[in-house]
């Protein structure tokens, strides 16, 4: 038992470090938690990164315009440099973030996404 | 950090226009980019069984609008009839890509598969864009 439990510790932090190292290499600007979102809005412009064991799709720069449009579908007047879609009923929940926040914030959605999956060990 | 929640009607476009008078939507058409006058569902086979032909008979708007993507979309209604305008750059991309000049019909073409008597759901879809020309066009709008 406490050795599964050490895995699966050991297991999230791989995954924090992986997703660390992508953010570090690739400039993210949306974050979905899961599909469909990314495609039904972003159609070709959707290809992502996964990160956190397939929970996180990160998606790189989309052009000026697209970008602009997803401000303004989702009312968004203010200037975020990255946003976090969480698609769960028919409700998009939206955390618009300043760079200096991203990568702690992601850091901490992965680790409790990891935790509440029991499937995970 | 903000926080934000947002209700949507699932897979609507990112915006949709309605015309009553059939020369200011033409007007309007030709303003755009590229626009999708006709969406179609079509299979590689022929004697398909009735059943899914009535499948056949449906515009696949859904798939369409979630393969393109929301916010790469403009809706243009008319009457009932829905066109679709697609939005730069995706439109530049696809102009070129299929030598259109403004005008298209989009196809989503099914695989059926004789032995199972359904369309094969492993095999993915192939997405046919053919050009239509500006007569053809017009012609097209002045009929409805």
């Amino acid at each position: 038992m406490f050795n599964l439990f050490n895995n699966k510790k050991k297991r999230i932090k791989e995954n924090i470090d992986k997703l660390q190292k992508i953010l570090k290499e690739y400039k993210v600007k949306i974050v979905f938690t899961d599909s469909p979102s990314p495609s039904s809005l972003l159609g070709p412009y959707s290809k992502s990164i996964m990160a956190c064991h397939w929970k996180l799709y990160l998606v790189e720069e989309p052009p000026k315009e697209v970008w602009e449009r997803f401000l303004q579908y989702f009312g968004i007047d203010s200037k975020p440099d990255v946003i976090y879609v969480d698609y769960n009923k028919s409700k998009y929940k939206i955390t618009l973030l300043k760079e200096n926040e991203v990568e702690e914030f992601l850091v901490n959605q992965c680790s409790q996404l990891l935790h509440k999956n029991h499937q995970y060990s | 950090m903000e926080y934000k929640e947002v209700l949507m009607e699932h897979l609507s476009p990112f915006r949709i226009l309605y015309f009553k008078d059939k020369t200011i939507l033409w007007n309007e058409l030709l303003k755009n980019d590229l626009v999708i006058i006709k969406l179609a569902l079509l299979s590689d086979y022929n004697k398909i069984p009735p059943r899914l032909l009535k499948v056949l008979s449906n515009p696949p708007f859904e798939q369409f609008i979630s393969r393109i993507g929301v916010l790469n979309i403009e809706e243009i209604r008319y009457k009932n009839w829905r066109f679709f305008s697609i939005l730069p750059p995706l439109s530049e991309e696809l102009k070129k890509t299929y030598n259109i000049e403004k005008f298209a019909i989009y196809g989503i073409k099914k695989h059926y598969n004789p032995e199972t008597r359904l369309f094969d759901p492993d095999t993915p879809d192939t997405i046919i864009i053919k050009p239509v020309s500006l007569e053809e066009a017009y012609r097209f709008v002045q009929s409805l």
